[in-house]
């Protein structure tokens, strides 16, 4: 039986020869170019030794492997040259004698004859000198090639991050190695690195000049549809059928999201044609253990200011500017500038220009975001699932998003899915921008049904409605939890300029500091096209303004370049006139330009102008301020909820 | 004949240079110890593999790389070993008896040696176990009138290695034994010292360059054009590349510092675009070859030319004024004397000048057009790399 297919991706050391033979239908090209160098080398002078790079998910491992099964099967080569394939991560490998000590047991694997080479090896070891472990590499070493003469064999090291094990060898080692690699006719080494190796040399020594390198470029769309088709053979092939019938431009969608790298397009593609019920994110969790002490350690070898610029750029996931990443890191300028510098020479981040002179910045391996920002995510917001929201995003639009809901809710009632699967998609979904709050509500209380069901303790991890967080806030209120209620503020994810408005005059004159804060944002909100597009919005807004009494700014407001640009004293005259009517003093002549057939209007203005600005003076009538709230939160009035004791 | 730009290239890959090969030999027969120099990449290591793999008659060449050598004890034994692997063995196992006792008598010797004990310390007269069984093999091999070369690849490095795992005083030691062996060695025994750091340098790092005073120098200069064309054509015809007949010209005047390295490189990018369209390669397709070169993913090739700077010029003043000099070149594509003598002289001693531009020459950094007094890059690809990433 196959194995499922993102597990396989993500390891392709578990495939069948067989399998990874048949599945190898991109990167035909570079395989037979890669071959081409292989069978046609003698070895009986020192070969150009090869190199792959390519960002993880490329298909580094796979490309390896494939190469070592046409060794073993090519009748010319077999009966004298040996792929020895290394694990990816080689963990034991920390001198330079390890190599030859792992070569000697993969050897063993591959023929009897080397059985007793590691013991042959581990006998020479002797500790009764300073540089014991000097000598010992080099007697290994002549052991290894003496055996491998004696049969007439030569051999081809496959290694995985290969930059891993440069890292560890001292100056010296590397020496040595280079000159193994210019001198040896024994031993070839084909290498896959995801970054350019000279970028972690330290010792600018030119080691990495010995290897021709071919770099893996993400699938282009031909090759993407290629993938997919010959996924489909062995896996939903319904869906996958009707993925390339009908929607090539979800795959188109997937592909440029991922930069046609293939596991992570294998990831989101599961995701959505996902018939397992969560069974991907399974997957996924072991995918991303596995990963995790490879990413780690990557991580932990930056310097710490890169360290932290990462951290901002990953928690972000989409492209952000120099500017975010400044106000996230708290760094200098220059200090940032530099470090984005030094971070995109190195391809750890890709840089996106723009218009202007700032550029955006993104992390150019995407699933080393996902692991990031599934494993450092913070537990309290709901970064962790960034990625699926984007994507979901992508792929969905707000019927498609429905529709995938009641798909959800259908299986949770069941009880058939997996428990962190419906964590994360419904975390996920709750986030996405194609959401209403109906569905939402209806979304989460499925889940955590579903999930203390089955006892599971995400039930209480699921993030709260914002109709939840909502009553929360109002509640705080009432025990005058004030920081508690402005804590909760930020995380209402539905939260409009009505919301900031509510809060603006319910803190009232006691939180000055919050209400000057409050009024900033919407302040600043009333400069987004979407408000002033709203006529709801943009008239809640502007009519809670007056009665805070923000004249001055908003006649800058009104006479602002966005203000002309949008058009916004011809659509709301008689907001304006009403703006001007108390500023008499100020502006005497504006007042006196409106026409007779806005009176009505403008007062019906200033008489809720007036009425706010008493709601807003009465402090401590809280229910008073609670029916406010409801008027601009229908969807809460029917629901029971710890503050409806309070309402009149 | 295969591109190899990352393996020194061997046998049939090796593109023949017969006038080089020759100065050689004529050296060697007048009994001279040898100084192989040029700058890194121009085929040093190639013309020592060819002359170890096609040696002329009676003449047997020892290839030994040093790079990762630490220590004197290690250094001999690396040179027995080598002898050991080499072809003189074989030659004088078919030979007469009295050649195949001599053969048996070294291999029993080397064959007594194991992978020494390193850090042992030096006798009172700072000879090493295996510098005094080196000196009996020499003996041994002054016995039959066998031409015999070692050839010792990266030796420079070598002594950087030992002055400092152990100190000046004993790389300096090893120098003057090395060259008290020059002088007593059998005559059919001759030394070739190569390296990518250039020995007078390091030498002058450690003692007086009287030292190395007998050392004969041997230039190796770039291709002809009319070679490096016809190189070309020998390995584009291995990967039945089309192209125009003007290319190469074009290509090589473009290049203009000829040095099988650079050739190399641009003609793998000249096989990849043909690969990716299996059109004619035309002159115009030239500018598409010097924009992938010229890619930051072959920095690797380019950024030992400034790394070099920083070890050649330690003193942080002079590194910053001889950039600031090539920043220039790359910038305007040459450099007066008398302008170059304004940039250096801002900060540096006047005496200095000549050592400088002395040192940039013999690097392979600059030429000096006699005619119009400018200095130029040597090599175009090198004056666009620095004009692209180091002057920005």
């Amino acid at each position: 039986m196959l194995v499922s297919t993102i597990e396989s991706i993500y390891n392709p050391n578990q495939l069948t020869r067989y399998e990874l033979i048949d599945r190898f239908v991109v990167r035909q090209r570079i395989f037979e170019r890669l071959y081409r160098h292989i069978s046609d080398a003698k070895m009986n002078i020192p070969e150009e030794h090869l190199l792959i790079i390519g960002q993880r998910g490329m298909g580094k491992t796979t490309l390896l492997l494939r190469l070592a099964y046409e060794v073993e099967k090519d009748e010319n080569l077999q009966s004298w040259l040996i792929p020895v394939v290394f694990r990816e991560e080689q963990y034991s490998i920390r001198k330079l004698f390890n190599l030859w000590e792992e070569t000697a047991h993969l050897l063993a694997d591959k023929d009897t004859v080397f059985k007793n080479l590691f013991d042959e090896m581990d006998a020479l070891y002797t500790t009764n000198d300073t540089d014991a472990e000097e000598r010992y590499e080099k007697l290994a070493f002549n052991l290894l090639i003496k055996k491998l003469q004696k049969q007439q064999k030569k051999i081809i090291l496959c290694i995985d991050n290969f930059q891993d094990l440069l890292k560890k060898l001292s100056k010296q080692e590397s020496q040595r190695l280079r000159k193994i690699l210019t001198t040896c006719t024994d031993i070839r080494i084909i290498a896959a690195s995801p970054v350019a190796i000279d970028a972690l040399h330290d010792y600018k020594y030119p080691l990495y000049e010995h290897f021709k390198t071919f770099h893996l470029k993400g699938l282009n769309e031909e090759q993407t549809i290629r993938l997919i088709k010959k996924l489909g053979e062995s896996y939903k092939p319904k869906e996958v059928a009707d993925l390339i019938q009908n929607q090539r431009s979800r795959i188109e969608t997937i592909r440029r999201i991922t930069g046609g790298v293939i596991r992570t397009m294998i990831l989101l593609f599961e995701i959505f044609v996902d018939n397992r019920k969560g069974d991907v994110f399974r997957d996924l969790e072991r995918l991303l253990d596995r990963v995790t002490p490879l990413y780690k350690d990557r991580t932990d070898d930056l310097p710490k200011n890169q360290q932290v610029i990462i951290d901002a750029i990953a928690l972000a996931w989409d492209a952000t500017s120099t500017k975010d990443i400044k106000k996230r890191t708290r760094l200098e300028s220059k200090v940032v500038s530099a470090q984005l510098a030094q971070l995109a020479k190195n391809d750890w981040i890709e840089v996106i220009p723009t218009s202007t002179k700032n550029h955006l910045y993104r992390l150019k391996e995407r699933f080393y975001n996902i692991w990031y920002l599934m494993r450092n995510g913070r537990k309290k917001d709901t970064q962790r699932v960034l990625w699926l929201v984007r994507f979901l995003e992508d792929w969905l639009d707000e019927n498609g998003t429905n529709a995938k809901i009641k798909q959800l809710i259908k299986y949770f009632e069941k009880g058939e899915y997996d428990e962190k699967g419906a964590f994360y998609m419904t975390e996920a979904l709750i986030q996405t921008s194609h959401i209403n709050a109906e569905k939402e509500v209806e979304l989460l209380n499925a889940a955590k049904s579903f999930l203390e069901g089955k006892k599971s303790e995400l039930a209480d991890k699921l993030s709260l409605s914002n109709a939840d967080i909502a009553m929360a806030i109002i509640q705080h209120i009432y025990d005058e939890e004030i920081e508690e209620a402005l804590d909760l503020l930020p995380t209402m994810r539905l939260a409009n300029i009505s919301t900031y408005c509510f809060f603006a005059i319910l803190l009232g004159k006691k939180y000055h500091d919050i209400k000057k804060k409050n009024i900033e944002i919407i302040q600043s909100k009333l400069y987004t096209k979407k408000i002033a597009q709203s006529s709801t919005e943009f008239q809640i807004a502007i009519l809670i303004l007056l009665a805070m009494g923000e004249y001055d700014f908003l006649q800058k407001y009104f006479n602002s370049d966005f203000a002309k640009e949008q058009g916004l004293k011809e659509r709301y005259k008689s907001h304006w006139y009403a703006l001007t009517s108390f500023l008499q003093k100020e502006v005497p002549d504006e007042y006196l330009k409106m026409g007779p057939e806005l009176y009505q209007t403008v007062n019906e203005i200033i008489e809720g102008v007036n009425m706010a600005k008493n709601m807003y003076l009465i402090e401590d009538d809280l229910a008073a301020k609670l029916v406010a709230f409801s008027l601009f939160f229908p969807i809460y009035v029917n629901r029971p909820s710890p503050a409806a004791q309070h309402f009149p | 004949m295969k591109n190899v730009p990352t393996q020194v290239a061997r046998n049939e890959d090796f593109y023949p240079r017969p006038q080089i090969v020759n100065k050689i030999y004529r050296r060697l027969d007048s009994r001279s110890h040898i100084f192989l120099a040029a700058p890194r990449r121009v085929g040093k290591t190639s013309i020592m593999r060819h002359l170890e793999d096609s040696p002329r008659e009676n003449y047997c060449f020892v290839y030994v790389m040093l790079e990762d050598v630490y220590d004197v004890e290690v250094f001999y034994y690396e040179l027995m070993k080598a002898l050991l692997e080499s072809k003189l063995l074989s030659i004088w196992s078919r030979g007469s008896k009295k050649l195949k006792d001599a053969r048996d008598t070294v291999v029993g010797r080397i064959r007594k040696l194991t992978v020494p004990i390193i850090g042992i310390e030096l006798n009172e007269a700072g000879e090493t176990s295996n510098q005094k069984e080196f000196d009996k093999l020499l003996t041994q091999l002054g016995k039959d009138d066998t031409q015999i070369v070692f050839m010792l690849d990266e030796f420079p490095q070598t002594l950087e290695n030992i002055k400092a795992k152990h100190s000046p005083a004993i790389a300096e030691q090893f120098l003057q034994k090395c060259r008290k062996q020059r002088q007593t060695c059998p005559p059919n025994i001759r030394f070739i010292y190569t390296g990518s750091i250039g020995l007078p340098h390091v030498v002058g790092g450690i003692t007086s360059s009287n030292v190395i005073n007998d050392l004969n120098t041997v230039e190796v200069p770039p291709l002809s054009p009319e070679n490096a064309k016809d190189m070309a054509t020998k390995i584009l015809a291995n990967y039945d590349v089309k192209y125009d007949s003007d290319m190469l010209d074009h290509l090589m005047q473009r290049l203009r510092w000829l040095i099988p390295f650079h050739i190399q490189l641009a003609l793998q990018e000249v096989i990849d675009i043909y690969e990716e369209s299996t059109e004619s390669i035309t002159r115009s397709d030239i500018d598409e070859v010097f924009k992938r070169l010229l890619h930051y993913r072959n920095n690797r090739y380019f950024l030992q030319y400034k790394e070099r700077l920083e070890k050649a010029f330690l003193n942080e003043t002079t590194f910053a004024q001889v950039t600031k000099l090539l920043n220039h070149i790359s910038e305007h594509n040459f450099i007066s004397t008398k302008k170059s003598k304004e940039i250096l002289s801002e900060k540096i001693s006047g005496e200095d000048y000549d050592r400088i531009m002395e040192s940039l020459q013999f690097d392979g950094y600059i030429y000096w057009d006699e005619q119009k007094n400018t200095f130029h890059f040597t090599s175009e690809l090198l004056r666009m790399w620095w004009n692209k990433f180091v002057l920005k």
